[in-house]
C-alpha cells in the first residue's frame, strides 16, 4: 500500500484532529467548567477552519489553535460571565499565557498520567475512574457509597497529588 | 524590602491552602468566597499558576479519556438501538438535508467509510453552503441534549439512551461537518482540495492478532491472523487464539469454544475460557454468558463457561461486577467481585457452588519463543557491510559499540535494562518508568541514492511509539521508522508499521508507507526499511509489506536515534524490546532480507 505525501488540506486535517485533546485541556484551564469549555471548543474549532488558509505550513500548530482559543474564551466571558464562576480577564490571559506549553505536552502527559493511574492502589484507581465516569460527581459517588461528600472530596485531593508528584516525576524524566 | 507574594513554599511546592482549592474546583465544590480567593492566589504567584495548570491538564485528560471510553453500564444491546431510535427522531427536527446526513452517520456505522464521507459530505457541503451556521446549530443541539441530561432530577441516572455514543456521533459530524468546510475554503484559496482519501474515523474491527494450534470449525471460514473476526457464531474446536477487540481489549481464547464478538467491547461466551486483559480505555468490557454477565470496572479476568454451560469468573487483578441471570437472561442479583475473588453459578435456581480463586487453569498468553540470533546471522549481516551494527552484546554501563567501526558507538540515556541471555542481548525499553533512548555517538555520511534500516522489534503493546530514527538534528528527520497506535484517525495507519522518508529533513512532509497488516504485540519481528532510486519497500518477517515512491535521496549527514522520536523529543517513546538494528547504505535485495528472516526465524 502506498500513501503519497499529504496535501496541505490532508496535513490541516490531521494536525487538526491530534490537537483536539490539546485544545480541550487548554480551554477547561481557562474556563474550569466543562460545559463551556465545549461550548468554546467547537467555537474555536469553526473560527480554524475558517482560518485555514491562514495556517502557515511548518509553524507550530497548537499554538496557532491556542491562539485562536484564547481569543474566543475572552469573547465568551464577555458574553457569559455575568451568573458563573469564572476568572476575571486579567488572570485568564496570565494563565492562557502559560498554559499553551501544556497544551504542546499533552501526550506526554497523557502517557504519564495512564501509567500513574495504572499503579494507583486498587481502591484508589475504582475511585478516580468512577469520578470521571459521566455519573461520577462527588455528591453521586457520596450517595452510592454511603460516605460523606467531605470524605470523597479528601480521597480524591489525596489521590491527586499522589498522581501528581507521580506524573511530574516521569515528566522530569523524560526530560 | 517587601517580600513577594508566594503561595508555595519555601522548597516552591504549591502550598496545602492552593492544593486544596484547586482539588475541590475541580470537584466543583467550590463557593464563590473560596473561589476568589484561588483566584487572589494564581494572581499573584507563577509557580500556583503552574500548579494549578498542571492539575488542570490532568483534570482534562482524564474527562477527555473517560468520555471517549465505553460505558460501564451500557447494555449495548439495548441502548444503542433505542439511543438511535431517539437520535433519529430529533433529527427529524432539522433541514432534511442535514438529517438524512446524520441518519447515514448514525446508521451506517459499519458501511465503509468511503460512502458514509461521500454521502455526508454533499449534503454537509451544500447546507454549510447555504448557512454557515447551520452545521454549527447540530452541533449545539447535540451538545444541548447533554446538557438537559446533566441538568436531570438530582440522583436519576440517564436513561433511554446514552451520552458518550452521542458525543461520538457529535464528534463524528464535527469531523464530517469540518471536511466539508475545507472542501468549501480550500479552492478558494488556491490550494488543492481534499483528496479522495478519507479522514472520518470509523470504529476499528475486532481482529484475531494470532492463534497457536488452532482448528476452527470447519463449517465456518477460517480466521486469518491480522484480519477482522466475523460477528456472529465462532467455533474454536481447539487451541488458542488471541484476540483484539476494537475497543483494545486482549483476550486469549482457549478451545473448546463456542463465542460470538457482539461489539467494539462486548462478546458472549456460549463455551471455553476467555482471559480478557482491559486497559483503562475499554473499561466496561462486557461477557455474557448463558447464566453470568461479567462487566469489567478495569481489570484482568478469566471467565470459563464448561460443557454443562456452567458459568465462573475469576478476578486476577481490578474487579469486575458479576451479575447472575435467570434462563430469560434478565438479572437475578449483582455483585462485586476483587482481586483473587472468584464466582460459580451452577444454575439460576441455586446457591452459588463455592470456587477458590486460582483452581481453574487460564492461559494468558500466547507465549512465543525468545530471538535466536545465528552466529551465521551475525556474519552475514557484518558480511553486507553495514554503516552501523548494534547488537547490545557489548553495552558497557555507558556505550553499545557499534560492530563494524570501533570509532564509532551509540551512547545510551537513561538507565538501559538488557533482556536476553549470554547467547544474545536485546535492548528493552520501558517508557513508563525511565526515559531511556539510544543515540549515536557521531552523524552518518550517507552517499548515492540508496539505504536499508534493519532490525528486529518485540513490542510490548499496541502504541505509538518511534523505533528507529535518522534525525537531521532535534527538530527535523530524515527518515523514521514506528509503530501506530489503534487510535490513529487513518484506519489504514492503525496498529501498522510506518515508513517515513523526508527530504528536506523537517518536522512534516515527506513520504509515508504503511504496513498492510498490524503489527503482533508480544512478538519478535523483522523490519526492514529499504529505498532504492524513487523506490520505497518496506518488509516484514522477510515480506513486502508496502511499497512507495519519493524522487529523493537521503539527506546527509543524519544521526541514528533509537527508541523515540528524536534525541530530545520526548514523544512517541517505544515500549518493547529491539535488536540487530544495522543501517546499510545500500538497497538490500528481497533475497537477502528473506534470508536473514530465515536465519533467525526458520
Amino acid at each position: 500500500m502506498t500513501i503519497s505525501p499529504e496535501s496541505p488540506a490532508e496535513s490541516f486535517v490531521s494536525r487538526y484532529t491530534e490537537c483536539q485533546r490539546g485544545l480541550y485541556a487548554y480551554i477547561l484551564s481557562l474556563l474550569h467548567l466543562p460545559d463551556a469549555t465545549d461550548d468554546v471548543l467547537q467555537e474555536t474549532n469553526l473560527v480554524l477552519w475558517r482560518k485555514a488558509a491562514e495556517y502557515e505550513e511548518g509553524s507550530p500548530f497548537m499554538t496557532w489553535a491556542c491562539a485562536i482559543a484564547r481569543y474566543q474564551v475572552l469573547a465568551y466571558l464577555k458574553r457569559e460571565s455575568r451568573d458563573r464562576l469564572h476568572f476575571d480577564e486579567d488572570l485568564v490571559k496570565k494563565l492562557a499565557d502559560q498554559a499553551v506549553s501544556h497544551a504542546e505536552q499533552m501526550e506526554s502527559r497523557r502517557r504519564a498520567l495512564q501509567g500513574c493511574v495504572e499503579k494507583l492502589p486498587d481502591n484508589d484507581r475504582e475511585l478516580i475512574q468512577s469520578r470521571y465516569s459521566p455519573e461520577g460527581s462527588v455528591r453521586q459517588l457520596a450517595n452510592a457509597t454511603d460516605r460523606s461528600v467531605g470524605a470523597i472530596s479528601q480521597a480524591l485531593y489525596r489521590i491527586r497529588q499522589a498522581l501528581h508528584r507521580c506524573i511530574e516525576t516521569k515528566l522530569a524524566i523524560q526530560d | 524590602m517587601p517580600s513577594k507574594p508566594d503561595h508555595s513554599d519555601s522548597t516552591n511546592q504549591p502550598t496545602a491552602e492552593l492544593r486544596r482549592l484547586v482539588s475541590d474546583l475541580l470537584d466543583e465544590q467550590i463557593s464563590s468566597q473560596q473561589h476568589e480567593r484561588l483566584a487572589e492566589l494564581l494572581r499573584g504567584d507563577e509557580t500556583a499558576r503552574a500548579y494549578y495548570l498542571d492539575q488542570m491538564a490532568n483534570h482534562a485528560v482524564l474527562q477527555w479519556d473517560m468520555t471517549t471510553a465505553p460505558s460501564v453500564e451500557r447494555d449495548p444491546a439495548t441502548t444503542d438501538q433505542s439511543h438511535q431510535d431517539h437520535v433519529r427522531q430529533s433529527m427529524s427536527e432539522f433541514e432534511p438535508g442535514l438529517s438524512t446526513a446524520l441518519n447515514h452517520l448514525v446508521n451506517d456505522a459499519d458501511v465503509p467509510h468511503p460512502k458514509l464521507t461521500s454521502l455526508a459530505l454533499g449534503e454537509l457541503h451544500e447546507i454549510a453552503e447555504a448557512d454557515r451556521r447551520k452545521p454549527k446549530t447540530i452541533l449545539m443541539w447535540l451538545r444541548g441534549k447533554k446538557k438537559k441530561q446533566q441538568q436531570g432530577v438530582a440522583g436519576e441516572t440517564h436513561e433511554g439512551w446514552n451520552l458518550r455514543p452521542m458525543m461520538q456521533y457529535a464528534a463524528a459530524a464535527a469531523i464530517v461537518l469540518v471536511v466539508s468546510l475545507t472542501l468549501i475554503l480550500w479552492p478558494r484559496q488556491g490550494a488543492p482540495p481534499i483528496a479522495k482519501k478519507d479522514v472520518v474515523t470509523i470504529p476499528e474491527q475486532t481482529i484475531l492478532v494470532e492463534s497457536r494450534d488452532a482448528e476452527w470449525s470447519g463449517d465456518m471460514k477460517k480466521p486469518r491472523a491480522g484480519e477482522p473476526l466475523p460477528l456472529g457464531d465462532l467455533r474454536l474446536v481447539k487451541g488458542l487464539a488471541h484476540i483484539r477487540f476494537a475497543s483494545g481489549v486482549e483476550s486469549v481464547i482457549e478451545g473448546p469454544a463456542t463465542f460470538s464478538i457482539t461489539g467494539k467491547n462486548t462478546m458472549e461466551m456460549q463455551q471455553g475460557s476467555v482471559v480478557a486483559r482491559v486497559p483503562i480505555e475499554a473499561r466496561g468490557f462486557t461477557v455474557l454468558s448463558p447464566r453470568m454477565k461479567v462487566i469489567d470496572l478495569g481489570t484482568e479476568f478469566g471467565m470459563k463457561v464448561d460443557e454443562k454451560q456452567i458459568p465462573e469468573v475469576h478476578v486476577f487483578e481490578g474487579a469486575v461486577e458479576v451479575s447472575k441471570l435467570d434462563d430469560h437472561g434478565a438479572v437475578l442479583s449483582t455483585q462485586r467481585l476483587g482481586k483473587h475473588q472468584a464466582r460459580r453459578f451452577i444454575s439460576s435456581d441455586r446457591d452459588e457452588e463455592p470456587v477458590t480463586f486460582g483452581e481453574t487453569p487460564f492461559v494468558h498468553t500466547i507465549d512465543h519463543p525468545e530471538l535466536n540470533i545465528t552466529e551465521s546471522y551475525v556474519a552475514s549481516v557484518k558480511k553486507l557491510k553495514p554503516l552501523v551494527y548494534l547488537r547490545f552484546d557489548g553495552y558497557d554501563g555507558f556505550a553499545i559499540p557499534n560492530a563494524v567501526s570501533r570509532d564509532q558507538f551509540a551512547r545510551v540515556v537513561g538507565t538501559m535494562e538488557l533482556g536476553g541471555n549470554t547467547a544474545n542481548r536485546f535492548v528493552y525499553f520501558d517508557s513508563q518508568t525511565s526515559g531511556l533512548h539510544v543515540k549515536m555517538n557521531d552523524y552518518l555520511q550517507f552517499e548515492g541514492d540508496a539505504y536499508t534500516i534493519e532490525f528486529w522489534i518485540r513490542p510490548d503493546a499496541v502504541h505509538h511509539g518511534a523505533l528507529v530514527a535518522l534525525e537531521r538534528d532535534e527538530s527535523s528527520h530524515c527518515v523514521y521508522v514506528e509503530l501506530g497506535d489503534a487510535e490513529q484517525k487513518d484506519v489504514e495507519r492503525r496498529s501498522r508499521v510506518r515508513f517515513l522518508h523526508r527530504n528536506p529533513p523537517g518536522k512534516a512532509g515527506g513520504t509515508n508507507v504503511f504496513s498492510a497488516s498490524p503489527y503482533t504485540p508480544g512478538r519478535w519481528q523483522h523490519i526492514v526499511a529499504v529505498k532504492k532510486g524513487n523506490e520505497m519497500k518496506l518488509y516484514v518477517n522477510g515480506q513486502i509489506v508496502a511499497r512507495g515512491s519519493d524522487s529523493t535521496t537521503l539527506h546527509s549527514p543524519c544521526r541514528l536515534v533509537l527508541g523515540q522520536l528524536t534525541s530530545v523529543s520526548t514523544e512517541r517513546r517505544y515500549l518493547g524490546a529491539l535488536d540487530e538494528v544495522a543501517v546499510y547504505p545500500r538497497a538490500l535485495s528481497e533475497k537477502e532480507i528473506m534470508r536473514h528472516h530465515r536465519l533467525v526465524a526458520p
